[in-house]
């Protein structure tokens, strides 16, 4: 009786769970779907499978060029703001609660402030200074609106950094930086990955901040999708945004493997599982709260 | 047992205060250095000037920075900006508590799964979002409505003879889209937290005899508050900013705080004023943090002392 | 911004320029293979020959329609795209670095006062005179007498209908018709609507006036009237793919029309007639005007002169089907075409009240929110 129960809780959660995955696809299985259809409307009915809307997207140079540009951009977005970020995690180990407490109500500000506030904030004051919008520009919003986030994921899976491990390996011989190399940065992988992916999705995505510091030619495909939409009804755009989707995909997957070595690496080279018995005691040291 | 006496020794033979941490309190700085040199150049000093903007006036469709107090003065004299921050408000709530409660067991059941699955759910998780935000909110745009997939879906399917007024443009359809789009947002930080609770730690509480409902509130829910926290602050806080999807996906009755903030900064050119409102939003959200953080510590530290 | 006048154009023409090179400048990302050379073509020609920067819709700046100017001058186009008029109006306040710009007529003086925008001459413009003379002579595109922008297409803004739904529309009237519940929709627009209602209103002579100005008691009027209309929309909306599709699937039976919805439509076998209502038809007229601050003024005027030439007004009207402003253009586009554009009868410029700045913007804006906040 009791094993039937606790199959049927163990397929039912499951299911729950590839469910929660279905509904976050719908709207990318819908942009996939209407990027086949012959209609040139963003509409039902169906009225046939065709491969043309893609032929469209990709010769239209501009599309392609703004595509290349998001993609730059996000690139050096996850660089900065994971690297960013992660010192700021070097930085907080075995730091006051005081310190901790200060990271994490400064941390979040720039989500506070809605993006298209600052954004304009920002373009405001650099047109006062004579800077001109560019590359660097977005990427000092993008770099801005990412690093709360990452920062968050940084602290925290620091929550769980256990002090003995720093401990034995200087105690051990190991310099810090080399400590922080190996052990440090194995521990705090999970939460790299995630935050690099974190924010070079969010700043791929971005189109509130890019528009407002973008300029001068230098345009990211949201805002060039925007702008053709408001005057066409053209599923190229589907199209290549369903071909974004699934180059995005692939490049996930092979992240995900890497860091799915390095994740069992990590928990194989720390120390013995007993030690894991410390989480009670936590609360003491580590734990916000 | 054995590696709990390891560990008590480890730390009795090498608890000294530098041998962990940062080597001195300038190294900690140096390493803080990049990441607060950010914001304050990017984020902190245009705020500030914001604010100056804010005192500013328009005089004659000219921006005039004389010292003001016009754009506050309109602000609280216009009954719509307290309608539109009172329905901002309660979209951003039910989201946020739409999307832990979803949420919260999607990540429970992620954190149980076998490392390689774990990984591959986490990033089908994450994929979604690589598509660009415009194209997924047209998605929504294009599933309701009167004639959109999921009414022509339900007539077709024979489940109804006329469309469904909750599939139309309108409040129901804002919600599901913004769900849609903010639920990683809260999975990942309740998963981050979630995954590092050890099974075995639940197991050893139920068999000395702690019934669930007490394991979740000693164990669970403390280890997890991080995780909570990060989550509702990440859906709750923008989403009160939001004016793009209300806008798509909503009917003519769906306009918000966001919507009234941006139309300042377009033909109106009411600079003054649109800061003004900005600076509005960003004090009340700053309460809230505060709030959330409060609550957040009192409720951990009660929980594990009872 | 005004304010900027302080600082010395010099000063930000050498930053302009330092941020254009910049722009060029390899980065941590080196792309190879076919979307690098795209870059390094780019690189290439703004070094080369040179370039002007066009802060315009997507749609005007499309490489099929620009490739002739680069082939015929030698100058690139760089287009810096915008969705929207905030949009625009934003980049343009604080500097982006374009040198032209497509704005709407309600938008040229009021920019032009800002000292956003160079003046024009046009007897540098061998094209000019063959503008029709409701533009060339139109008071949208001048400030303190001189010229700010070059008419270069224009679009009626009329109501277009479901044929099969509903018949012999040809009043405003059909949007505020309590029969059509639910199956309505308009554009997200504060200013159009406005002048939708002041339409439906009767209100004629303040849509003739250069700016158009309302009384306090014509926009308690508009907003009344606006706000017994929202009741009986289902949308309100801002892309062209949303009202075709919802002309497309029924679920509006009428809203407000343009050319460019037809061709789609009319495509798609979709049963439907774009009108010009009794009560009159709003347009808007798009000029291409000089950014003040422009560092390719010779570049500029060069490409005014090709906007309003058949190279670029005739490729435009076939692939979008937008009217020139040229009857030197109209002239070229194949009869049947023309038809279609809505567009034989010259006299139809006679009965269209475009869009011109209103002082009180600022009211509309807000009236417009609480309409949408009442539906």
């Amino acid at each position: 009786m009791k094993i039937g129960l606790a199959s049927i809780g163990r397929i039912g959660a499951q299911v729950y769970l590839w469910l929660i995955v279905a509904f976050l696809f719908f709207p990318a299985l819908i942009l996939v779907a209407f990027s086949f259809n012959k209609s040139p409307f963003f509409a039902l009915p169906f009225t046939g499978v065709t491969l043309h809307w893609f032929g469209v997207a990709f010769r239209n140079a501009a599309m392609v060029a703004a595509l290349k540009n998001s993609l730059e951009v996000a690139a050096l977005t996850a660089l900065f703001s994971t690297s960013a970020a992660f010192l700021v995690a070097v930085g907080l180990r075995g730091a006051s609660p005081r310190l901790r407490r200060a990271i994490d109500l400064v941390g979040p500000l720039p989500l506070l402030v809605p993006a298209m506030i600052w954004s304009i904030a920002l373009l405001i004051l650099m047109t006062r200074i004579q800077i001109h919008p560019s590359v660097r520009t977005v990427l000092a919003g993008h770099v801005l609106f990412t690093l709360p986030f990452v920062v968050l994921l940084m602290t925290t899976r620091l929550a769980s950094f256990q002090r003995e491990w720093e401990e034995a390996a200087v105690s051990l011989g190991a310099s810090r930086a080399m400590f922080i190399r190996r052990i440090f940065l194995k521990h705090m992988m999970p939460a790299v990955i995630a935050g690099g992916l974190m924010a070079f999705t969010l700043s791929f995505n971005d189109f509130v901040i890019a528009f407002f510091l973008t300029g001068a030619g230098f345009s990211t495909l949201p805002i060039y999708i925007f702008s053709l939409v408001r005057w066409q009804a053209d599923p190229s755009i589907s199209a290549m945004s369903s071909l974004v989707f699934a180059f995005a995909l692939v490049l996930v997957i092979v992240i995900a493997k890497i860091q799915g070595r390095e994740v069992a690496s990590a928990t194989q080279s720390m120390m013995a599982r007993g030690l894991r018995g410390g989480d009670r005691r936590q609360g003491s040291s580590d734990v916000e709260g | 047992m054995v590696t709990g006496s390891a560990t008590g020794a480890l730390r009795r033979g090498l608890s000294s205060p530098r041998r962990w941490g940062a080597r001195d309190a300038s190294a900690r700085a140096a390493s803080m250095t990049p990441a607060v040199g950010w914001y304050v150049l990017f984020f902190l000093i245009p705020l500030l000037w914001m604010i100056r903007v804010s005192f500013a006036a328009l005089q004659n469709f000219h921006l005039r920075y004389v010292w003001s107090t016009s754009a506050y003065h309109q602000l609280f004299h216009d009954p719509l900006v307290g309608e539109l921050l009172k329905r901002s408000v309660i979209l951003a709530s039910v989201v946020t508590a739409v999307t832990f409660a979803l949420g919260f067991p999607a990540a429970w059941i992620l954190s149980r799964q076998p490392a390689n699955r774990r990984n591959l759910i986490l990033v089908l998780m994450i994929v979604p979002w690589w598509s660009s935000y415009i194209v997924r909110v047209f998605a929504w745009q294009m599933s309701f409505g009167h004639q959109g997939i999921f009414n022509e879906f339900i007539v077709w399917a024979g489940l109804s003879h006329h469309p469904a007024q909750l599939f139309e443009f309108g409040w129901f359809g804002v919600a599901v889209a913004e769900v849609n789009l903010y639920l990683p947002l809260m999975i990942i930080p309740l998963y981050m937290s979630l995954e590092r609770l050890d099974t075995d730690l639940l197991r050893a509480a139920s068999s000395l005899g702690a019934g669930p409902l007490r394991v979740i509130r000693k164990i669970v829910l403390p280890l997890a508050s991080p995780g909570i926290i990060a989550g509702v602050i990440f859906v709750f806080m923008p989403m009160t900013g939001e004016f793009v999807a209300p806008n798509l996906v909503g009917g003519p009755g769906q306009i918000l705080f966001g919507n009234q903030i941006q139309s300042q900064f377009g033909v109106t050119y009411n600079w003054p004023y649109g800061s003004s409102l900005a600076i509005v939003l960003l004090l009340m959200l700053m309460g809230f943090l505060v709030a959330v953080r409060l609550i957040g510590g009192y409720a951990t530290r009660n929980l594990r002392q009872a | 911004m005004s304010e900027d006048g302080t600082l010395t154009r010099g000063a930000l023409l050498k930053r302009a320029a330092v941020a254009g090179v910049a722009l060029g400048a390899p980065s941590l990302l080196s792309p190879t293979g076919a979307l690098g050379s795209v870059r390094r073509v780019q690189r290439v020609s703004r070094s080369a020959a040179s370039s002007i920067t066009w802060l315009t819709y997507a749609l005007y700046s499309d490489p099929r329609l620009t490739k002739a100017f680069t082939q015929q001058t030698g100058i690139s186009i760089k287009p810096d795209n915008y969705g929207e008029l905030p949009e625009m109006e934003t980049k343009l306040r604080s500097g982006a670095g374009d040198d032209i710009v497509s704005i709407a007529s309600n938008l040229v003086t009021p920019l032009a006062q800002e000292g956003l925008l160079h003046p024009i001459d046009p007897t540098q413009l061998k094209n000019w005179k063959h503008l029709y003379g409701q533009f060339a002579d139109a008071n949208f595109i001048r400030y303190k007498g001189k010229i700010y922008g070059v008419p270069t297409v224009w679009g009626p803004e009329g109501l277009i209908y479901r044929t099969d739904k509903l018949k012999n529309v040809n009043s405003w009237d059909v949007l505020w018709d309590p029969k059509n519940k639910g199956q309505l929709s308009v554009i997200d627009y504060d200013y159009e609507m406005a002048l939708v209602a002041a339409l439906y209103l009767g209100m004629k002579k303040q849509l003739e006036g250069n700016p158009i100005e309302f009384s306090t008691s014509d926009l308690a009027k508009i907003k009344s009237a606006l706000m017994t209309q929202i009741k009986l929309d289902s949308k309100v909306w801002s892309d062209t793919a949303v009202a075709e599709a919802l002309l497309a699937s029924g679920e509006s039976v009428a809203t407000i029309g343009r050319i460019a919805f037809l061709k789609d439509l009319k495509a798609k076998n979709v049963p439907v007639k774009l009108i010009n209502p009794k009560e009159g038809t709003q347009g808007w007229v798009t000029s291409t005007c000089i950014v003040a601050k422009t560092q390719n003024l010779a570049g500029a005027y060069k490409f005014l002169d090709y906007a309003i030439s058949p190279s670029y007004g005739v490729a435009l009207a076939q692939t979008y089907g937008y009217p020139a402003t040229s009857s030197q253009v109209m002239g070229k586009i194949p009869a049947a075409q023309r038809k279609e554009l809505f567009l034989n009868d010259p006299k139809i410029l006679e009965k269209m009240y475009f869009w011109k700045p209103a002082p009180q913007q600022a009211q509309i804006t807000q009236m417009w929110n609480e309409v949408k906040a009442s539906a």
